[in-house]
């Protein structure tokens, strides 16, 4: 029975294991081409893809059908300035072929047709952006035609023609290298028994394109001031834009110095660098970012020639700052995401992380206008705006709605970055506690709250010193305190000695000093000697001694002030001395 | 005028400035606000203890101090917290 256990519990296991795996093996998390959703980066399995068998009719045709068909909707679309479905439509075209040319690869197809099909398509891709860029460049050099012919700038008027012709010219150019692509396709499809009749649609809408430009341009005539030189000209559309809004530039420079480059400078800053071409036409965009709202000064330079300048006026947009924020797990902090958006996002601007107008966290946000961040915050509530303000810009700022986050204490005590002992926190926590109160209660005690008696051994003579001796000249006398009579000495005798050294007044001074040291001492009276006999009188009347004390005071200032020199008051005196001695504990010094 | 009465003018003063400047940064820091408190009652305290005459209130505005510096202390607590978090 005991043998046979172990062998039941290991079947038993068992079983409950294959029960366990039936639940996976309904459906497992396989990565293979047949079950992956979505193709990343980090999902490549090119060893299934290469083992796949490939079959021309069901892979490679409708591939190449796809390519075949997307030109004529691509070129409908620049045709009709519509640049946002023209370049989606592209970048649809560019993966098509990208496939192809893959199972090309793969299937070791190199040298045939099929490749040669692939190849025109990836030339007729290029050619086609090529197009979309030069459809704006037509479109700007309209505008600026119209703009310049109203101002009767001939100048310009005779530039914007010069940048007419050659982007006449250089369409031409493109449709011959379109037709020669395509003459290339089309024998391959014939083939392949394709359907080419989008794929010809294409080249009708290229050519009508062509048409439209010659109904814009019209051959320049080059006027005097141009055959001469050096002449520069700058042109620019549009001239009123927003947050990245593209602005391009086109001129015609003459010089005989024909210089390489010419620099286009907004408010005395270069933004970009352009080449002129052979008949001196120069032509280009740049993005208008990190620049604030208002009106902008443009010239071209180039050598020692600047141009006439150019107004470009840049209007503020509004923005929108989000935020939202979490804990940070098993930190301190809390994890800030968020966007900053005008018309575009703002990429690449300055963000802040605020709590009650305070700055928490400044940085950039990314190429998207996002931000991710983690902010180090103290344990509780906190309440975080994210905020954009930057003059830089012309976008507006903007600030998020208050997000709530709470930190934990734990968060604290588990932080992992600086220090992961909670002793260290601990005792860093019970050090400056310790720290403050003791000097709370140091101070305290500094400042006699407590009513502890502070004037005593540093405001006392040292033992042994002579109580009798003068004070001499510039020095104060020395307080005394109780315990401080010399051994065998009472009040009485010192001030005998005192009266026959020193003269009564004196002698009169030493006696109320030490009774006054020693009433400070009981009522804990600070620094004694610097109040008068009558305030240590009022300090102590209610005192068993008090009516003894006001008694000597009263003799002590007849001697010291009154000029009391009789024997009735030096009797009185050392009457009352003895009497307030003995009442004030005196021979227990 | 007597020195009570001009102690509190004089702290109701230094904490107005120092509230102005506070709103003129748009930076309202309470725990700043309250450390400049403590050094103006604390600088008031020392001018005021100078001499030989001592008067009552004094007793009270030692306790208040004496609080603050453990108010003070619980403030460098936190931060060190705060930068032992980061």
């Amino acid at each position: 029975m005991t043998r046979r256990m172990p062998i039941a519990a290991v079947i038993v296991i068992g079983i409950i294991a294959l029960a366990g795996l039936l639940f996976f093996a309904r459906s497992p998390v396989l990565y293979s081409p047949e079950n992956a959703s979505a193709e990343t980066k980090y999902h490549v399995n090119t060893g299934p893809l290469m083992a796949q068998p490939v079959n021309s009719t069901t892979d490679i045709y409708p591939l190449m059908q796809d390519l075949l068909n997307r030109p004529g909707s691509i070129t409908l679309e620049i045709r009709l300035r519509d640049p946002d479905s023209a370049m989606a439509d592209l970048a649809a075209y560019e993966k098509t072929f990208g496939r192809l040319d893959n199972l090309v690869i793969n299937l070791d197809m190199n040298e045939s047709e099929i490749e040669n099909f692939t190849m025109s398509s990836q030339a007729q891709d290029e050619i086609l952006r090529q197009l979309a860029n030069d459809t704006v460049d037509l479109d700007a050099l309209k505008d600026l035609q119209i703009r310049y012919r109203s101002s009767q700038d001939p100048d310009m008027m005779v530039a914007v023609n010069y940048q007419g012709a050659a982007l006449k010219k250089r369409l031409g150019e493109l449709y011959g290298r379109y037709m020669n692509e395509h003459q290339k396709v089309l024998p391959v499809s014939a083939k392949l028994g394709l359907d080419t009749t989008q794929y010809n649609q294409s080249t009708v809408e290229f050519q009508r394109l062509i048409s439209e430009t010659d109904a814009f341009v019209t051959a320049p005539a080059r006027p005097g001031n141009l055959t001469g030189g050096p002449y520069l000209s700058l042109g620019i559309q549009p001239d009123h834009v927003v947050y990245r809004d593209t602005v391009r530039v086109l001129g015609h420079l003459v010089s005989p110095e024909n210089p390489d480059s010419i620099a286009v400078l907004v408010d005395g800053n270069p933004v970009n660098n352009f080449t002129p071409d052979q008949n001196g036409e120069y032509t280009g965009s740049f993005t208008v970012e990190r620049l604030p709202a208002g009106n902008h000064t443009l010239v071209a330079e180039a050598a020692n020639i600047t141009s006439s300048p150019a107004v470009l006026t840049v209007n503020p947009v509004d923005s929108t700052t989000t935020l939202a924020a979490v804990p940070g797990p098993g930190q301190a902090a809390a994890i800030c995401s968020g966007t900053v958006l005008a018309n575009r996002p703002v990429r690449f601007a300055p963000f802040m992380v605020r709590e009650n107008n305070r700055t928490l966290f400044s940085g950039t946000t990314d190429d998207g206008g996002k931000f991710n961040v983690s902010v180090p915050l103290f344990p509780g509530t906190h309440v975080l705006v994210a905020r954009f303000d930057s003059p830089d810009y012309p976008v507006n700022a903007s600030e998020s709605d208050p997000v709530t986050v709470s930190i934990p204490l734990s968060a604290v005590l588990s932080s992992p970055r600086k220090t992961s002992d909670p002793f260290v926190l601990v005792t860093a926590v019970a050090v400056v506690l310790a720290v403050s109160l003791g000097g709370s209660y140091t101070y305290l005690r500094r400042k006699n709250v407590f009513g502890t008696v502070v004037a005593g051994p540093a405001g006392a003579p040292a033992a042994g010193s002579d109580l009798t001796a003068p004070p001499g000249p510039g020095r104060r006398p020395e307080a005394i305190a109780p315990g401080t009579l010399p051994a065998g000495e009472t009040v009485l005798s010192c001030y005998e000695q005192a009266r026959e050294a020193q003269g009564i007044s004196e002698a009169a001074y030493l006696a109320y000093r030490l009774l006054s040291g020693r009433i400070a001492g009981l009522r804990h009276i600070v620094r004694h000697l610097t109040r008068t006999p009558r305030e240590i009188v009022h300090a102590c009347r209610d005192a068993a001694y008090g009516t003894a004390f006001t008694r000597f005071v009263s003799a002590y200032e007849q001697i010291r002030y009154g000029g009391g020199r009789s024997a009735g008051e030096q009797a009185e005196f050392t009457e009352s001395l003895v009497q307030a001695d003995q009442t004030t504990g005196g021979g227990r010094d | 005028m007597k020195k009570k009465i001009a102690v509190a003018i004089i702290l109701t003063a230094w904490l107005v400035l120092v509230s102005i400047f506070m709103l003129l940064a748009e930076s309202f820091d309470l725990e700043i606000f309250f450390v400049l408190w403590l050094i103006g009652i604390l600088i008031i305290a020392e001018l005021l203890d100078a001499g030989s005459v001592h008067p009552g209130y004094m007793k009270y505005v030692h306790l208040q101090i004496a609080a603050g510096i453990v108010v003070f202390g619980a403030i460098v607590v936190q931060k060190v917290m705060e930068i032992l978090a980061r």
